[in-house]
């Protein structure tokens, strides 16, 4: 009944933004069905695309999953990008330079627990701006975002950078900091696991949950929240960096289950393609699994598009903006009173 | 022919029928009046004459001609000017800019040019403001005295005073209604909306009386008697009112000593165990920091509250902002004060919801509120009615022993508003100590054991022996000194 | 004045005007209650048109009209939504920004596919000798906006709708209308200073090359307190931060680049700080409108 209906809208969203890339597709002199059969082959065409595709949804999921939970309780995080930096960066300082011998039970939660936490700090600078001096999030957390993304620069060229010395990039971790592949169909790392098991505890947290309540009730209405002796401005800040842990987590996942090493550009937009995964996914934290599987299939099929039907594979943003502004001109999510 | 005529308009807003086949006529150069009480339509029925509701059914002739008015612009053009119950100045624009805003202006401002014309206008209405002052730094009756002028000064023939002495003092009132006159010798026509008889059989010609969203009766007012109106205006069928709870001289339950905050200037007041203190008063004079203080939204600026005998809670006044979050469930919104860590750990454990108790909980609270909607509804769902019954549902919910209830029946129909009041009551004579504000005199008197009179941010108590309408008006309006 | 004082004094003004002219356009939306956080987007769809048309017409007026076109265009489907639809502006203004580097950036490859030459545009002519024409573009668009703002009836009109749009609706003030000019206007400012990147700082187009400029652009609204003249001085500053960052660079004075370029985010985050609490916003800002119940 309700469940499904749940589904409509986003599916017809995301039916009415591949309309409209194939109209893109056409102004661009492509074959839009050459174009199309491409960018599904190179997400979902043979087992190595289909790991690329769910390697590229985690972080998705994770960002997203954070932002859902931000905007519930009504603040924007747009600063997703710069937590899972700041997450990433943590997550190699402590790998390479602090911890380098201590053996995998303890590296890797430390790892993911410090990528997260930096993650939070990070957000945590906004929700402090906000609560202490009116600054909106919005701005602060865009804001951050690029100091973070040269923060990593600095670091690579500087005191993070490999003890070669040779290139912009941090040495690898050490192989206890890595995370394994389980056994399975594909072959990809384990943060997986936390992938599937975070949305669940993020929906136990929001709708089961003293504090979610609390969230959801500051998100909807701030007044009525105080007057039910709610503080809205310590559930801001808890819903920052709940947020802001989320995404550091994924930017310490990426390292400790992909890359293996901190480099600049590390994240391609992750950060900034979440919005539009929370959005699509209307803001519930299980929605977030397909509709990052969405994005990431748009990204990792982008590639193939590009070779193969000679499609510049940043045209999947506008498929991205599209799926936005659907999201929120035909009110499928993104209320605020 | 008449100036202007509405003729069977009809308004419905969600759930509640505002408008239902009002009718009114206002013949040229005549001073009209619009009766009625909280809640009959009165400001709707304005509202569509000037093009800020789309009436869902009825026609509006202006010199007998239909109009679809459809924007104040175009009422503006058709010759109707409103003055709102709630001032619509520009709060950052200057007195000049306010007066000007909306004319046909020359492409190109000059200040002085501007300021010029500004001082001739006012001048000309012979009102002594500065053209500079920005709209804000006016006082209450500035502010109306300048729409008024601002309205006339753009050659209005109709115009609409929404509620004008409602938030005036006395003397400022005086002066107000000694307007009218002049305005009907300039051949103004004015359509005056008041729930005051004494203004009414004052300066008014005719009067049309709503009531419930029907119009139910336009009269000449003179030889009018006010006995007439007022049943008009009420209608026969009330309920019986209830009477006060019998005054029990219970334990102090909650005491405020010189408390000060903005808009609050030293209030003292002691609440006992199972009686209802009731507040009356207009808006406007302190209700709202006073809730806002007693539900601990508004630091205490001054001066000492103790509850004695907790806990508190506080039945808002508004339960579309403050009451209640519409976003959310039934269940959630009962849920709530407990999930911000008042009251017992009952719905959640280690944090975590115990849904079949929430469940329990809620359907309790509906089945003994009546409330029409079931535990996982959205409260926007429900009607104002219900809503309210949610409110109280909740607030009682904490079987609190201090109960704060501020207008707790405003916008309510007939047999919601007893259900609530009665609840009220019982909540008294089971002991707890309630605390009622409320601008609704009738209210008062029907649930006060004792009253008092919120005036300018000053608390004054009704003598016991002369506890009577005309006393509280007169204390209502800062005439206590007698 | 030496040579280094007057090269510092150019760069920084070549590095003001885009963030200057960029800003007033959103101080007039922003006073007439749009809060469009899509300049951004805008600017960097002005850069591109103005680079497209520049570099295939060789012409600079037909730059700079095809990257206010652009700037406009975005503008009109932001306000469709926001002010057409009352959706959220926050979204809205991102989904903007997300669309310009998708559009740009694939129109670019069409533009210049790989391997192609490179393409290069016009540059704007200086009016004076040391003053490029963008300067006095500047410079009147920022005594327009004055004037219009404290000196013309729309000017009042966007104020008061800004303030309060129940007053001025109530008045006769055309709430909607007014709400789009302003943003539409926002957006035209957005594709002008999105020309200057191109037409002035460098001559050609590189993918996402406004780097964030619109969000300081943003910023510098609320450090300048809503007041034209403040928001200059604002712009001004941080060009100079830009410039002298950029001079120390070139010195390889001992300061990590990329630590240099992080001066003109978080000068904005500090001044943010001191400020943003302190500016009195316009009261209707990012408030929808409706005008009949």
């Amino acid at each position: 009944m309700k469940s499904w209906r749940a589904w409509i809208e986003p599916s017809l969203a995301v039916l009415i933004a591949l309309g409209c890339a194939v109209l893109v597709l056409v102004l661009l002199g492509a074959n839009p069905a050459r174009a199309l059969v491409a960018l599904a082959g190179g997400a979902f065409g043979d087992r190595l695309a289909l790991e690329n595709t769910v390697v590229r949804m985690m972080p998705l999921a994770l960002i997203g999953l954070g932002v859902s939970l931000a905007f519930r309780c009504g603040v924007w995080n747009i600063g997703g990008e710069g937590q899972l930096y700041l997450g990433a960066l943590a997550a190699t300082a402590l790998g390479t330079r602090l911890l380098p011998d201590a053996p995998a039970a303890i590296l890797i939660p430390v790892l993911l627990a410090g990528g997260a936490l930096a993650g939070a700090l990070w957000a945590g600078i906004a929700a402090l701006l906000k609560t202490q001096r009116g600054v909106s999030e919005v701005l602060s957390t865009i804001l951050l975002n690029f100091v973070a993304v040269l923060a990593v620069a600095w670091a690579v060229h500087g005191p993070l950078q490999e003890l070669a010395g040779s290139y912009p990039q941090s040495d690898l971790l050490p192989e206890a900091g890595r995370l394994g592949i389980p056994p399975g169909l594909l072959r990809i790392h384990g943060g997986v696991v936390l992938v599937l098991l975070l949305p669940f505890a993020v929906w136990l947290l929001l709708f089961r949950s003293a504090v979610g309540l609390r969230l959801r009730a500051v998100g909807a209405s701030p007044d009525a929240a105080r007057y039910a002796g709610v503080s809205p401005e310590r559930e801001v800040v808890r819903a920052l960096l709940l947020s802001g842990g989320l995404a550091g987590l994924a930017g310490a996942i990426e390292i400790a289950g992909v890359t293996g090493r901190l480099f600049e550009n590390l994240s391609p937009g992750y950060g900034f393609t979440a919005i539009a995964v929370s959005l699509l996914a209307r803001l519930h934290p299980l929605g977030v699994l397909p509709a990052a599987l969405f994005f990431a299939a748009l990204a990792s099929g982008s590639g193939a598009m590009q070779r193969v039907a000679g499609v510049p594979s940043v045209t999947v943003q506008v498929i991205e903006a599209i799926v936005i502004f659907l999201s929120v001109g035909f009110a499928l999510a993104g209320r605020r009173s | 022919m008449p100036r202007v005529a509405l003729r069977d308009i009809h308004k419905r807003f969600g759930s509640t029928e505002a408008l239902r086949g009002a009718n009114l006529e206002l013949a040229p150069g005549e001073i009209h009046a619009v009766l009625g009480e909280n809640g009959a339509g009165k400001s709707t029925l304005v509202r569509a004459l000037y093009g800020l509701v789309r009436p869902d059914r009825g026609e509006i002739l202006i010199d007998g001609v239909p109009r679809e008015i459809s924007t104040p612009r175009r009422a503006l053009e058709l010759g109707i000017g409103l003055v709102h119950q709630h001032f619509m100045l520009v709060p950052a624009l200057t007195v000049a800019e306010n007066l000007l805003l909306g004319e046909p202006l020359p492409a190109f401002l000059r200040r002085a040019e501007l300021r010029a014309r500004a001082r001739e206008i006012l001048e000309l209405y012979d009102l002594g403001l500065d053209p500079d002052a920005p709209a804000d730094s006016l006082a209450v009756a500035e502010r109306q005295r300048l729409e008024i002028v601002r309205a006339l000064a753009r050659g209005v023939g109709v115009l609409i005073l929404d509620e004008p002495t409602a938030v005036l003092a006395p003397s400022e009132a005086a002066a107000l209604l000694s307007l009218l006159p002049r305005l009907r010798e300039r051949g103004t026509t004015v359509l005056f909306i008041s729930h005051k008889l004494a203004e009414i059989t004052a300066v008014c010609d005719r009067v049309t009386v709503l009531r419930a969203g029907r119009s139910v009766a336009t009269r000449p007012v003179a030889g009018l008697a006010a006995a007439e109106l007022g049943r008009w205006m009420v209608g026969e069928a009330l309920p019986p009112p209830g009477s006060p709870p019998a005054m029990a001289a219970g334990a102090p339950a909650l005491r405020l000593q010189d408390l000060r905050v903005p808009g609050l200037g030293g209030i003292d007041l002691e609440l006992r165990a199972g009686e209802v203190l009731a507040i009356a008063g207009i808006d406007g004079n302190g209700q709202g920091p006073l809730e806002e203080v007693l539900a601990g939204v508004l630091p205490i600026g001054s001066g000492t509250l103790e509850v004695l005998r907790p806990p508190l809670a506080v039945l808002s006044g508004d339960r579309q902002r403050t009451g209640l979050v519409l976003d959310l469930s039934i269940g959630e919104n009962l849920a709530l004060s407990e999930a911000a860590g008042a009251g017992r750990e009952r719905l959640y454990r280690y944090g975590f919801l115990r849904s079949s108790e929430l469940q329990r909980v809620a359907r309790e609270s509906i089945a003994r509120f009546e409330i029409r909607g079931a535990p996982d509804l959205q409260a926007r769902a429900l009607s104002g009615g219900n809503q309210q019954k949610l409110c109280v549902a909740r607030a009682l919910g904490g079987e609190p022993r201090v109960l704060v209830a501020v207008n707790p029946t405003r916008g309510l129909d007939v047999a919601a508003t007893a259900a609530v009041r009665e609840e009220l009551r019982e909540r008294a004579r089971a002991g707890a100590a309630v605390l009622l504000i409320s601008t609704d005199l009738d209210e008062v008197l029907e649930l006060g054991t004792r009253v008092c009179v919120l005036f300018r941010g000053r608390l004054t108590a009704v003598e016991p022996e002369r506890r009577t309408r005309e006393r509280i008006g007169e204390l209502m309006l800062g005439l206590g000194g007698a | 004045m030496d040579a280094i004082g007057v090269a510092l004094l150019l760069a920084t003004l070549r590095l003001s005007v885009p963030l200057a002219i960029a800003a007033m356009g959103e101080l007039v939306a922003e006073r007439a209650g749009v809060l469009n956080i899509g300049i951004e987007g805008m600017m960097l769809a002005g850069a591109f048109a103005a680079f497209a048309v520049g570099a295939t017409t060789g012409s600079v007026g037909l730059a700079l009209a095809a990257g206010m076109l652009a700037g406009a265009a975005l503008a009109a489907l932001f306000a469709l939504f926001v002010i057409g639809r009352n959706s959220d502006p926050i979204v809205c203004g991102m989904a903007i920004n997300v669309l310009a580097l998708g559009v740009t950036g694939s129109a670019y490859r069409v533009l210049l596919p790989a391997g192609a030459s490179t393409l290069t545009s016009p540059v704007m002519p200086e009016v004076a000798p040391g003053v490029n024409g963008f300067v006095l573009v500047t410079a009147l668009q920022v005594a327009t906006v004055v004037l219009f703002l404290s000196r013309t009836r729309w000017g009042l009109a966007v104020r008061a709708v800004g303030e309060s749009a129940e007053a001025a609706h109530a008045q006769g003030v055309r709430v909607l209308r007014t709400r789009w000019a302003a943003t539409i206007f926002g957006g035209v400012c957005a594709g002008l200073a999105g020309s200057s990147l191109v037409l002035w700082l460098t001559d050609t187009f590189v993918e996402g090359m406004t780097s964030g400029r619109g969000f300081i652009a943003l910023a510098l609204v609320l450090f300048g307190g809503y007041r034209p003249g403040r928001i200059v001085l604002g712009a001004l500053l941080f060009g100079g931060a830009s410039a002298l960052q950029f001079r120390l660079q070139a010195r390889g004075v001992e300061i990590p680049y990329n630590l240099l370029l992080m001066t003109p985010y978080v000068l904005t985050l500090v001044v943010l700080t001191l400020f943003a609490g302190r500016a009195k916003g316009p009261a209707d800002l990012a408030r929808p409108f409706v005008a009949r119940e």
